[in-house]
């Protein structure tokens, strides 16, 4: 159980750390307009991310 | 016929369909995380920034053959492995990425209807969903791929492992640890 919660978890913070790296690339190489956009969007999705995250291991399972 | 295929997929192969299916959205990931570390790490320029098989194929990306194809196989996977989720959790996750992945097909339907008619929407030089308006294709399709694929994952996780308080539900054989009754 906690090698498959691993496994999940570890590819989640994957997507995170390509996420945040989007997240300050925007900043630097798009105009404030797309910046602005692309920022908030990536911003949710790494939201959603640590939403998932907790929600694997908040629960107990069986 | 239908129902039992449906029936067969949902029951004694739910497990072998959900890790093909899991083997088709981690391709589909595998294209994403690429084409971002193209972007962001080397500093391709966008346009040349295609994934593994674009960067092969440039075709299949130009033509939006290829992200079509994903999105319509993740609907329709979702939609067809839905019935097998019979938990509280694992149906409420997975449900929740049904219904986002329709809207992201929905938005890469009208990318690949602009590429067969030859003719793209808002004036733009190439194919533009809705929600491109706003905001840039790569880092849009980012997020939409993450909020579809985290509550699918976390479906399949309490789909394998079910919440202590649902002990009374039937087992499916993805569960891995089944009561011993069901398990024969």
């Amino acid at each position: 159980m906690y090698g498959v919660r691993l496994g999940i978890s570890a590819f989640i913070l994957v997507i995170i750390a390509v996420l945040v790296r989007g997240w300050f690339w925007s900043a630097a190489h798009q105009p404030a307009s797309q910046s602005t956009a692309s920022r908030a969007v990536l911003t949710l999705a790494i939201g959603g991310s640590i939403i998932g995250l907790g929600a694997l291991w908040r629960r107990k399972t069986q | 016929m239908t129902q039992s295929f449906l029936d067969t997929l949902n029951g004694p192969r739910h497990e072998t369909a959900l890790r093909v299916f899991m083997a088709i959205v981690l391709g589909h990931w595998a294209e994403h995380l690429l084409q971002a570390t193209q972007i962001y790490v080397l500093g391709w320029p966008v346009p040349e920034a295609r994934g593994v098989l674009g960067y092969f194929f440039p075709y299949l990306v130009t033509s939006e053959m290829l992200h079509y194809g994903y999105a319509v196989v993740m609907l329709i996977g979702l939609w067809l492995l839905r019935p097998g989720f019979t938990g509280r959790e694992d149906r409420r996750w997975w449900t929740i990425a049904l219904c986002i992945q329709f809207f992201h097909h929905i938005e890469h339907f009208l990318l690949q209807a602009q590429y067969l008619l030859g003719h793209n929407l808002f004036g733009r030089p190439v194919p533009t969903s809705i929600v491109q308006l706003w905001v840039p294709r790569v880092e849009l399709h980012l997020f939409y791929n993450t909020i579809v694929f985290i509550p699918m994952v976390v479906a399949m996780y309490f789909h394998m492992f079910p919440p202590e308080e649902e002990v009374e539900r039937p087992a499916c054989t993805c569960a891995w640890h089944r009561p011993v009754s069901q398990a024969v």
